[in-house]
């Protein structure tokens, strides 16, 4: 069969950076083509130039058989090359038929024809195999189903190939069972698929073909009959990495620091109850919107409606009086899932942003002690290496790896007891997870408690001592670390 | 990010941020320079003292709002302080003395102060929220200030404090510059030493951010409204000062005079960044702005267009710096 789309010795630099390094990659129709690689490895570059973002310094882009320039995105949509980015492009307030042919609207350009509209949408998204109603509103859809949408707008444009920019990311169990289906659904019509992702099980699953790319290359691409986890993890780092082992059993037993007796939160949560010991990494799994979010959110203080106790070194505090100063003050301090918006000052310097959460440590009396605010962050920055030019940088210029130590850093800063992570590893590449799977054990074993959250149930299994599984807002089961796998965090998850 | 980055890209990074971080400083210099050239009479001392005292009433209110502009919000009710702080002052004077007058009208700022911030904190009310609560507070300010006087001019009486506001001096710099200048120096070293300071930064840039790292940011809020609030009664005496006496609409229009003059020194109107010290310059540059005007003859309606094409430019830097950090 002749590829649909062959790229050819594609280079590309920005100033400083060679971002693309004569890239080649052949893309067949109705097949699933993996690219996997390291953040910063030239993936999202690539991506761009395929969907007329940007335009290459040297190579050419083949398209049935014939050259083409993509000048604008546009462009290559008309071609048939449609990108569905991580970040959503769809607006809230609108239905998700009119999200779908978002000014294309059926109908004179004085009347819109809904009926028409409808019917289009709704064969799109029986195409996509998605169960959503064309006039809902977006904002009122689950995020797996806004990902259908996504991908029906995209099939709006006869797209032929389809990019998908780790779809995964915010997905867990059977939501990702649904898109695996869709994907399924696509290459059955004949559209390719270009799947990015970090996770490397679903890379394997479901791709025909995977490609690696490292340092502005494609380092090599084989079938997935090859493939296998160490060779892809290779290929990524340029060198062996040693996967982690699972956590030995917990030496003994040690004083509960936090036991959550009763907590509600309106439908979301009812009468949740669990403990977390000295030292101890107690895993929190369950679907997107299953509660378990809320439930680090209401121990931080940043659910208002929060109702019930629990007790926090033996003394008894009501949710209801609770907010995040407050849980700093005793101990308390979360990693937040939104590292952009509720984790970071993005553009203001990096010492300000370690240093805020307990600003009496770098002052006296209220006068700011700039050397030693200076010093501590200096010491955060070694500690966690993270890579920055220095403690003035801007979290902006980092990459997500980087980002995440800062908010580690941050969290550190406040020397918690308890630490909640909310999601730790998302956006962030192999390497770094691997840093940050460190840091995460360090802290356990300098006798701090922490509270775990991912989507992704392959990373708690050998990362925790305990994990419970949240389903409706309910805690559904509880496995020891030797116990659990995935099929029965799964089972539990999906009841 | 990388050490290959080249040293020319950096450079020019540098000098573009450097002009537009520094701009209205230059544009301030460079209008000074056009105003020497221009007439004989702009580098005389008697025309530094008319600027110096004319900026005084704008200048202390601006520092205020520079606080309030730091930690994210906004605050309209500035131009009602300072009416009623102005007739206040004088009405109670006759019956109470001077020193209990000034006690009341400085209470009241930190009353209003707290009320704005209260509202605010109760309504967990974000930007556009403080703009419509300030404004209606401000409102009702103004309207009082009509009541208390019947709607007439009230003529102040003879008081110490307020004739040195009037007349006095310190080395031949107007006494409400010098009050200006003490104030400035002040608001200046808490911003930019102080873990107070330091809060507002972190209250404005980001509020969910500052929230959930523990800093209280309404209360810090509430701390800055009070002080514009403050500002905007010492604002109130000068006016009261220089005119000798006390109008009720003598704060209309003041509250966006002062984001203005805030906004074209540069402090950014999203929270977050900002100075005194450029407060002080986007104050001067207003101030001597008009006086070149008034000197080459100009008349009211062509510095009101001035001042308009001057704060759009400041806003439009304004912007660019920012893309140019992103």
């Amino acid at each position: 069969m002749e590829p649909i789309l062959r790229i050819k010795g594609i280079s590309k630099s920005f100033p400083g950076v060679q971002a693309l390094r004569n890239v080649s990659l052949d893309i067949f129709p109705a097949e699933v083509h993996g690219i996997v690689g390291a953040n910063g490895a030239g993936k999202s570059t690539l991506m761009k130039v395929l969907s007329g973002v940007i335009q290459p310094d040297a190579g050419e882009i083949v398209w049935k058989g014939a050259q083409v320039r993509f000048p604008t995105p546009l462009a290559a949509q008309r071609q048939g090359i449609a990108i569905i980015h991580q970040e959503f492009s769809l607006v809230p307030t609108l239905s998700v038929a009119e999200n779908i042919f978002l000014g294309r609207l059926a109908g004179k350009p004085w009347k819109v024809s809904w009926r028409e509209l409808y019917d289009e949408a709704s064969a799109l998204l029986e195409r996509v195999g998605a169960k959503v109603h064309p006039k809902t509103l977006v904002r009122q859809l689950r995020i797996a189903d806004m990902q259908f949408v996504e991908i029906a707008k995209a099939l709006s444009f006869r797209a032929e190939i389809v990019i998908m920019d780790e779809p995964s990311a915010v997905l867990s169990g059977p939501e990702l069972q649904s898109l695996f289906r869709t994907i399924e659904h696509l290459t059955q019509s004949g559209v390719g698929v270009v799947y990015i992702s970090h996770r490397l099980e679903e890379i394997t699953d479901i791709c025909e073909r995977i490609s690696v790319m490292r340092d502005g290359q494609v380092v090599e691409t084989f079938p997935r009959a090859e493939a296998n986890r160490e060779r892809i993890i290779r290929g990524i780092a340029g060198a062996d990495i040693q996967e982690m082992e699972r956590r030995q059993e917990s030496q003994g037993a040690r004083e509960v620091v936090l036991d959550v007796v009763n907590l509600s939160l309106g439908h979301k949560l009812t009468n949740i109850r669990f403990s977390l010991r000295r030292g101890e990494i107690l895993g929190l799994a369950g679907l997107v919107g299953s509660g378990r979010s809320e439930i680090a959110r209401s121990l931080f203080g940043l659910e208002k409606n929060a109702v019930g106790e629990f007790m926090l070194n033996n003394r008894r505090i009501r949710f209801q009086q609770w907010s995040p100063r407050k849980a700093i003050q005793h101990g308390i301090t979360m990693l937040p899932e939104d590292r952009k918006n509720e984790g970071l000052l993005l553009s203001h310097p990096m010492y300000m942003n370690v240093t805020m959460t307990r600003l009496p440590k770098v002052s006296r009396k209220g006068w700011m002690q700039f050397r030693r605010e200076i010093l501590a962050a200096e010491n955060f920055v070694e500690r966690l290496r993270i890579k920055a030019p220095s403690v003035h940088a801007r979290p902006l210029t980092l990459s997500g790896g980087n980002q995440q130590k800062v908010v580690f850093g941050k969290c550190l800063f406040s020397e918690p007891q308890v630490l909640i992570l909310d999601e730790p590893t998302r956006g962030v590449d192999i390497g770094a997870r691997q840093e940050i799977y460190h840091i995460i054990r360090d802290l356990a074993a300098e006798g701090k408690s922490i509270l775990l959250i991912s989507s992704d149930w392959a990373e708690l299994m050998p990362l925790c001592d305990r994990i419970i599984v949240i389903h409706e807002g309910k805690v559904k089961a509880e496995f020891h670390a030797h116990e659990a796998d995935v099929e029965k965090i799964m089972q539990a998850a999906l009841n | 990010m990388n050490a290959t980055v080249n040293s020319a890209v950096r450079e020019r990074m540098h000098v573009r941020f450097l002009l537009s971080d520094a701009g209205p400083l230059l544009a301030l210099i460079l209008l000074m320079a056009i105003g020497s050239m221009i007439s004989p009479v702009f580098l005389s001392k008697g025309n530094l003292y008319n600027i110096l005292s004319q900026i005084a009433v704008l200048g202390v209110g601006a520092l205020g709002m520079t606080y309030v502009m730091i930690s994210g919000f906004f605050d309209l009710s500035v131009g009602g302080v300072l009416s009623l702080a102005g007739v206040l002052v004088v009405g109670l004077q006759p019956s109470f003395g001077f020193t209990v007058a000034l006690l009341a009208v400085v209470a009241m700022g930190v009353g209003i102060g707290c009320a704005n911030g209260l509202l605010l904190r109760t309504i967990r009310g974000d930007f556009g929220a403080s703009i419509m609560i300030t404004f209606g507070v401000g409102t009702i300010l103004a309207a009082v200030a009509l009541l208390y006087s019947n709607g007439y001019s009230m003529t102040v009486q003879y008081s110490r404090f307020l004739s040195w506001l009037e007349r006095g001096g310190v080395a031949g710099i107007p006494a409400v510059a010098v009050v200006l200048m003490i104030c400035a120096a002040v608001l200046h070293v808490i911003l930019r030493y102080t873990v107070l300071g330091r809060y507002m930064y972190l209250a404005g840039a980001s509020a969910r951010v500052a929230l959930s790292s523990g800093v209280p940011v309404y209360t810090i809020r509430t701390i800055a409204l009070c002080m514009s609030a403050l500002m905007a009664v010492i604002g109130g005496l000068m006016e009261t000062a220089q005119t000798a006496s006390a109008s009720p609409v003598a704060g209309v229009g003041y509250e966006l005079d002062v984001v203005a003059a805030v906004a074209i020194g540069g402090t950014s109107l999203s929270g977050g960044w900002g100075s005194v010290v450029r407060t002080i310059v986007g104050v001067l540059l207003v101030g001597v702005l008009n006086n070149v005007l008034i000197l080459v003859g100009l008349s009211t309606p062509e510095q009101m267009i001035a001042q308009g094409l001057i704060i759009l430019v400041a806003l439009i830097t304004d912007r660019q710096r920012k893309s140019n950090l992103s």
